[in-house]
């Protein structure tokens, strides 16, 4: 008799069943479900207010003759004003939605994922499963395969029930994306399905290390909030100490205030400060202002690599990014200012030249979970099983 | 003459500590052999070499000519193992977890479902069906055994196999041995349970730290360790009134207890009529005569003196 090499397969097939059946499961996917949802349900308010404001602004740009919002330095040739006439609010985007989902993620996602890899060693190991199981004829690398393919099958099964009822939620809330909105929730599934498989390598690899499960999730859990929170949250500190404190701007401001004004008749009391003052410029301090404004940016430059360096293990950081050239939660408040006579048209950006702008945290999201992953197969192939 | 299993200079070192040294060993097919030892000897380490499990140190082993380490699958569908500290996925029947195991090897679907029938109702777990975390150790035991034959392997490597079993299971596991090998197969048993060893075994190898220190039949261990040769005979007389001095062309060696009513003798036949005839005659009252065999415990107690 010889193997029929399906051990991968068979491996595959045993664990996806336990994972789906598993009671540990079932309750933290469903709480994660009900989270999405509930997130997904005041993101789809938040959508709705911002589209009452969107038509009271239409409505009022109609209404109104000329309005004119106070700018700190001007669009160039139009220094110190805007009228509200020439500002055109954009549509909230269906991706406004997706902002609490957006935040939620890598929290939730974290629970889900180490819920289902903290023990998946361990157990084996406690319950003497992993002798019984290598003695028959299978490659000993197949079992840590079969256990992450599983994972990953299982992952995006629940990431895909997820966002499907998060469309159907956005149908039946009359909020229909567009199909440049449609692809980028779809990226977003993607990116959140990598998310939730990093932190399943990190609990996976905690379930190799440790022999005891319970040690194996507090192990996983505190990883992930060191790479999560703590280094980024201490980044911006370690930065200043290495590189110095920041720059301190000049102690006078370079616009000039002219003399109070008396407010046109019924401009008062609209929303947003409407008046009609406008600064005027100190050529001087305007060039200290500049000077400052190098060394600042000079100073971030610095600041900058070594804040990433901090969190280049977080992938909740990388997944922030990505979500944020995605557009997810965003396009709900930014409005677009049109400048008579500056008829340079302003392209946006394609889908492929926004994700190219962070091919580092798509690259960084992919790197993570294949550290933590190489990590435990190593210490899985060198295990003594005796 | 064909060896199922064979060893050459096996050796295995954990942190500078040889666990099994130099070790040279033969296993004929349809043997069923025991490898007795004492806890930390190297049993378990030598089964886990043989079966694939871990890499030797130095040396080679061998399981149906096949060298182990080279080609440890081929040696998996051809042996079945049972370790000494089975487990099995306690959310699965005896079925379930049998139905997996018997998905890496390459039955076709009708036939598995039959097999694993066929050796659940060997080891007497038929129609269970609870959940393997609800067994007792000895149910987990049996289970090991059915697990062990799902691909009704040549060889069978059993560790410490009647550890949880209670007196019944074990005189069937016993029957089922026998019969396993009666179809040919060879066992290989691990354990330091002497009279289990000594029940079931044709031949026995004693390991002693890390070395195979005796390898013969059990008759043969018996008796080279016992110190008496092949056609000496020992008899045991006991009576109610001092015993007087015997003789017998065929005595060796005969010894008298202090007060002389229990007497050993070592002799080249079976005299034991002579011996209640002359005993007769001299008004003796027997309390009791026995031939005294020599015992695989004696033997190993007598190795491990040495």
């Amino acid at each position: 008799m010889r193997s029929n090499r399906s051990g991968l397969g068979n491996i595959v097939r045993k664990e996806f069943i336990d994972h789906i059946r598993s009671g540990k499961f079932i309750i933290v996917f469903l709480i994660f479900l009900l989270l999405s949802a509930y997130s997904l349900h005041g993101g789809i308010n938040m959508y709705h207010d911002a589209l009452d404001r969107y038509k009271e602004h239409i409505e009022r740009i109609e209404d109104a003759e000329d309005i004119r919002i106070p700018m700190p330095a001007g669009p160039p040739g139009h220094p110190g004003v805007v009228h509200v006439t020439e500002w055109m609010p954009e549509r909230p985007s269906a991706l406004y939605a997706f902002m609490w989902m957006r935040m939620a993620m890598p929290v939730l996602g974290a629970i889900l994922a180490v819920v289902m890899g903290f023990d998946l060693i361990s157990r084996e190991r406690q319950d003497r499963t992993l002798k019984t199981l290598l003695s028959h004829p299978i490659y000993r690398d197949e079992i840590i395969n079969g256990k992450a393919i599983a994972g990953l099958l299982v992952i995006i099964l629940a990431i895909g029930m997820t966002f499907g009822i998060s469309l159907a939620m956005l149908l039946i809330s009359d909020i229909v994306p567009t199909i440049g909105e449609f692809v980028n929730i779809a990226l977003f599934g993607i990116i959140s399905v990598i998310l939730l498989v990093s932190f399943f390598a990190i609990a996976l690899m905690s379930s190799v290390l440790f022999k005891n499960s319970g040690s194996s999730i507090m192990f996983a859990f505190g990883i992930i909030l060191v790479i999560s929170l703590i280094l980024p949250a201490i980044a911006p500190f370690a930065a200043e100490m290495i590189v110095g404190p920041r720059p301190e701007p000049p102690p006078f401001d370079f616009r000039v205030p002219p003399p109070p004004s008396i407010p046109d008749e019924g401009q008062e009391g609209d929303e947003g400060v409407l008046e009609k003052r406008e600064f005027e410029i100190d050529p001087l301090a305007e060039e200290e202002w500049a000077e400052w404004r190098r060394q600042s940016e000079a100073y971030w430059e610095r600041i900058r690599p070594i804040t990433e360096a901090f969190a280049i293990l977080s992938p909740a950081t990388h997944f922030g990014e990505i979500s944020t050239v995605l557009d997810i939660g965003m396009g709900g408040m930014m409005g677009m200012i049109h400048i008579p006579g500056d008829d340079i048209p302003v392209e946006d950006p394609d889908i492929f030249d926004r994700l190219y702008a962070v091919w580092m945290n798509i690259l960084a999201l992919f790197v993570i979970p294949a550290i933590f992953f190489a990590i435990a197969y190593t210490k899985f192939m060198k295990l003594d099983i005796r | 003459m064909r060896y199922m299993i064979r060893t050459e200079n096996l050796t295995k070192n954990y942190n500078g500590v040889k666990a099994v040294d130099g070790l040279n060993l033969e296993v004929e097919e349809g043997d069923i052999f025991g490898f007795l030892g004492p806890n930390g000897a190297g049993k378990s380490t030598t089964i886990l070499m043989l079966v694939g499990m871990i890499e030797p140190t130095h040396g080679k082993c061998f399981v149906n000519d096949i060298e182990v380490s080279k080609d440890p699958l081929s040696v998996k569908n051809i042996i079945g193992y049972l370790p000494e500290d089975i487990g099995f996925y306690s959310n699965m029947t005896a079925a379930e977890n049998l139905n997996y195991f018997a998905g890496f090897y390459k039955i076709e679907k009708s036939a598995r479902q039959k097999k694993i029938e066929e050796v659940l109702e060997l080891v007497n777990l038929g129609g269970v069906t609870k959940k393997a975390g609800q067994f007792s150790r000895g149910m987990t035991q049996r289970l090991g055994m059915a697990q062990a034959l799902i691909n009704d392997p040549k060889i069978l490597f059993l560790d410490e196999p009647t550890a949880n079993l209670d007196p019944e299971s074990v005189f069937q596991y016993r029957n089922l041995v026998k019969r396993l090998s009666d179809e040919g197969k060879t066992i290989f048993i691990v354990s330091h349970i002497l009279p289990e060893v000594s029940n079931v075994c044709k031949t026995t190898g004693i390991i002693k730290e890390g070395r195979l220190i005796a390898k013969g039949t059990i008759d043969e261990l018996k008796r080279e360790f016992s110190g008496m040769g092949e056609d000496q005979k020992q008899m045991i007389i006991e009576a109610f009134d001092p015993i007087p001095d015997l003789t017998h062309s065929d005595i060796l060696k005969i010894e008298y207890s202090e007060d002389r009513k229990r007497v050993v003798i070592e002799s080249t036949s079976d005299i034991r009529e002579d011996i209640s005839g002359i005993l007769f005659e001299k008004h003796i009252r027997m309390k009791g005569m026995k031939m005294h065999e020599p015992t695989l415990e004696e033997a190993f107690l007598s190795i491990y003196k040495e």
